[in-house]
């Protein structure tokens, strides 16, 4: 896999960085080019070297086992960190991710950019989730006691969980969050990418497992293209850390995408979805703005059918606060709780959901909860069952 | 706990790096104040900064449930990390390790600058040795993190009457790191003495809890010198439980002037010896033990001692060190491998001694596991009923 020099181009008030991408491998689908689009006032906030390119093609090159090639420097601390995160891929899917070479031009020991005592500001990935905006709400100047670590900057990212047919979607939220942001004197970027077409192709599936394991790449890389204009960069945790299976946004592997001028943080590393949810639950800034549904978003209101909506209305629910939310829709019914939380994804939030429910003394909940998890119980030891016999099994 | 500004003094060729400690909490035989001595020569490493001797303190101060005043200014990602730090202890043993406030008297507006030196905290064992290896100038690619020095502590795993056995070690240490153009600093600590006390297990634990926080603090003491300090890892990712030393505690510690590397993620202990086999110059250097080493000599009863020759043994290297009393005597792999605790490495022996066909230590070392399973379901079932049994 060879990374070209990247290019900018300025269009309809838009700048546009771009490197072309060559693979040995042929794979139809694959995009020419990996690129980032924003806006044309963020242009001083350009990073203008390689790493936004090298970071996000990392999994893709090791899953299609190329070397990469990259025309020019690169951070020693990335490079060296590199090696570890292609480890950490391998140990945990050694069939899928082998560990690749990168042939670079050189380190960038002297880079004007290696300036510590440069204060810069400070990013964060922000989707409008119940993740991102509990690392917004930890880390606003009045709450966060570091200056150093205080949010300035949001990045919102179209061509992440949102695709081409959402646009309309994507642009109603975003001047939702913009909107949201100023009033916290914040800025809000809007950033499109396209660094998640680049998988080697296959079913649904098979696509949304390799989107599992690899956002955190994608993330990274979108946050390095404004490295330029930050310091640091928050990355909402998804999951607690000594979570033990393998996703591809997590504490070790996020932190070892950090360089000499860009410290990504993962952010949120002990508090489960259920306690970001109850601690958001009295901030208002997220009553007509939290944005959860994977399913049928429009703007910032969700579906309230899908399992993630679900799960975010129970705990609401539960606390007696989703009257307040005017982003979910209602009257709330008990009964999807066993439609889409019996689940073995969703299991792993019911307990927490339950001992809200049981302290608030909610027994029409924690009925469904409690049928819900056993339910995913038994999922999972006949799932685990079944792979005795086919190890590649997927279902329930 | 209050943190006093710390004082670099020389003496007989001596630097000591102290700052004076207060609790409120009176415990016996707690020090009056925590120290660094090293030789002289190295003096313009020293680091007079208030970060070395909190890092240290911190499990400590959650133990107590005290804030740490600090009487001197502190490294902004420091301060940040530190409250991440104290998250993971108290999600683990929230009973035990309770967040506390660090309170400094000020955040540093410009951060030191960072030196070129990289280190490693080198015990002389497998992980210390595994890193090393790794690290040395002609296998890293990378020139920043290329290794320069290396840091042995007394007090660490020796104690005050071993004094003999760390100064043998010492030499021999000092003369491999030369050989290939590297710098060991033997230094002496006491930070392993701020403990609250208790049997010798608990005090054993402790240790173990507090392990990545003194190594990175008396990495921290170097902070003039060193950029980048690497520290072996002792586990692998798959490992879950709690130890003091681990990647999301070790990087914590980072300032913005010394990056603390968790090191070695993926390798199991099997591996790393197999690996260290293959270079001579562990051969007559590799200390494993921790019962009773006569400088790097192990003492080939201890269950270290047999863990590491078992490993060697299985791949047909053990003759090859000089290190370890022989023959390996099969009937201490039981006692000493069947233990709940040591469960963990035997996996790695046993598809070792599988794939070089030594089924005399594949029977053994799964009869080991098993019995070490057996003593884990005990222990959790007796736990039911005695919540502080400490037994088998």
């Amino acid at each position: 896999m060879r990374i070209h020099a990247p290019e900018i181009t300025r269009t309809n008030g838009n700048v546009r960085v771009s490197a072309r991408i060559e693979t040995e491998a042929r794979l139809p689908h694959l995009p020419e080019t990996l690129w980032y689009k924003f806006p044309e006032e963020f242009e001083g906030m350009i990073f203008h070297g390689l790493e936004p390119f090298l970071i996000p093609l990392v999994p893709c090159a090791m899953n299609i086992v190329e070397a990469i090639d990259v025309p020019g420097d690169i951070s020693p601390r990335l490079l060296f960190h590199l090696e570890r995160y292609q480890q950490m891929y391998h140990y945990w899917e050694p069939r899928s991710f082998a560990p690749i070479p990168i042939r670079h031009a050189g380190s960038r020991g002297s880079d004007p950019l290696v300036n510590p005592a440069r204060a810069k500001p400070v990013g964060m990935m922000f989707s409008g989730g119940v993740d991102s905006f509990h690392t917004l709400h930890r880390n606003l100047p009045g709450n966060q006691p570091v200056p150093e670590y205080q949010i300035t900057h949001g990045i919102y990212l179209f061509g992440f969980d949102l695709q081409e047919h959402e646009r309309a979607s994507y642009a109603k939220s975003l001047a939702r969050y913009q909107r949201l942001f100023a009033d916290l004197h914040l800025t809000l970027i809007p950033l499109e990418f396209n660094a998640r077409q680049f998988w080697r192709g296959g079913t649904q599936l098979e696509n949304r497992h390799w989107q599992a394991k690899t956002f955190g790449a994608g993330l990274a890389g979108a946050g390095h293209v404004l490295g330029g204009g930050l310091g640091k960069l928050y990355m909402a945790s998804s999951q607690l850390f000594n979570h033990g299976e393998f996703m591809g946004s997590e504490m070790r592997l996020d932190q070892s995408l950090s360089t000499e001028w860009l410290e990504i943080i993962h952010d949120g590393l002990v508090e489960d979805r259920t306690r970001k949810t109850v601690a958001l639950a009295d901030w208002p800034a997220t009553y007509d703005a939290l944005r959860v549904c994977w399913w049928n978003p429009d703007g910032v209101q969700n579906c309230g059918q899908c399992p993630k909506c679900v799960r975010t209305m129970t705990t609401l629910e539960a606390l007696g606060k989703l009257g307040h939310y005017s982003v979910f829709p209602k009257p709330y019914r008990p009964r999807l709780i066993l439609q889409r939380l019996a689940t073995i994804a969703g299991s792993a939030y019911l307990r927490d959901m339950r001992a809200i429910a049981r302290k608030n003394g909610r027994w029409d909940l924690v009925i469904p909860l409690w049928i819900a998890g056993w339910i995913a119980n038994i999922r999972a030891a006949l799932k685990r069952f079944a792979r005795v016999f086919n190890p590649a099994f997927e279902g329930w | 706990m209050n943190i006093h500004a710390p004082e670099i003094t020389t003496a007989n060729g001596i630097t000591r790096l102290a700052a004076r400690v207060e609790t409120q909490t009176q415990i016996n035989g707690l020090p009056g104040e925590l120290w660094y001595e090293f030789p002289e020569a190295f003096g313009g490493m020293a680091a007079v900064d208030m970060e070395a001797f909190v890092v240290p303190l911190v499990p400590f101060a959650m133990r107590l449930g005290e804030d740490i005043h600090v009487a001197g200014e502190f490294s902004p990602q420091l301060f940040y990390h530190l409250v991440r730090y104290q998250q993971i202890y108290s999600f683990y043993e929230p009973r035990t390790f309770r967040p506390v406030q660090i309170i400094p008297s000020g955040l540093r507006a410009t951060p030191l600058e960072r030196a070129p030196g990289v280190g490693v905290m080198f015990s002389g064992g497998v992980d210390s040795f595994y890193t090393l290896y790794r690290h040395l100038p002609e296998r890293q690619p990378i020139p920043e993190f290329r290794l320069t020095h290396g840091i042995f502590l007394f007090h660490f795993d020796l104690q005050g009457y071993e004094r003999a056995s760390y100064r043998k070690a010492s030499q021999l240490y000092q003369q491999l790191f030369r050989e290939h153009g590297l710098t060991l600093i033997p230094a002496n600590f006491n930070s392993r003495e701020f403990q609250p006390g208790g049997s010798y297990s608990q005090r054993r634990r402790w240790a173990n809890k507090a392990i990545g926080a003194v190594l990175a603090g008396a990495g921290l003491a170097f902070g003039r010198g060193l950029g980048r300090l690497l520290l072996a890892s002792p586990h692998t990712l798959e490992f879950v439980g709690f130890t003091g030393s681990s990647m999301p505690l070790d990087q914590s510690l980072s300032t913005e002037w010394l990056e603390v590397v968790h090191d070695s993620l993926v390798e199991d202990r099997a591996d790393k010896t197999i690996a260290l086999a293959d270079w001579p110059a562990t051969h007559d250097t590799l200390r494993v033990c921790w019962w009773d080493p006569d400088g790097v000599q192990n003492c080939g009863r201890c269950a270290k001692c047999i863990r590491t020759m078992t490993t060697l043994e299985a791949a047909g290297k053990l003759d090859a060190y000089t290190v370890f009393p022989k023959p390996l005597r099969r009937g201490r792999i039981l006692p000493r491998l069947s233990a709940h605790s040591g469960g963990y490495y035997l996996p790695g022996m046993i598809r070792l001694a599988l794939r070089n066909r030594r089924w005399d230590l594949f029977i053994l070392l799964w009869i080991a596991r098993l019995i070490g399973r057996l003593r884990g379901a005990l222990k959790r079932f007796v736990r039911v009923f005695a919540p502080g049994f400490e037994g088998w």
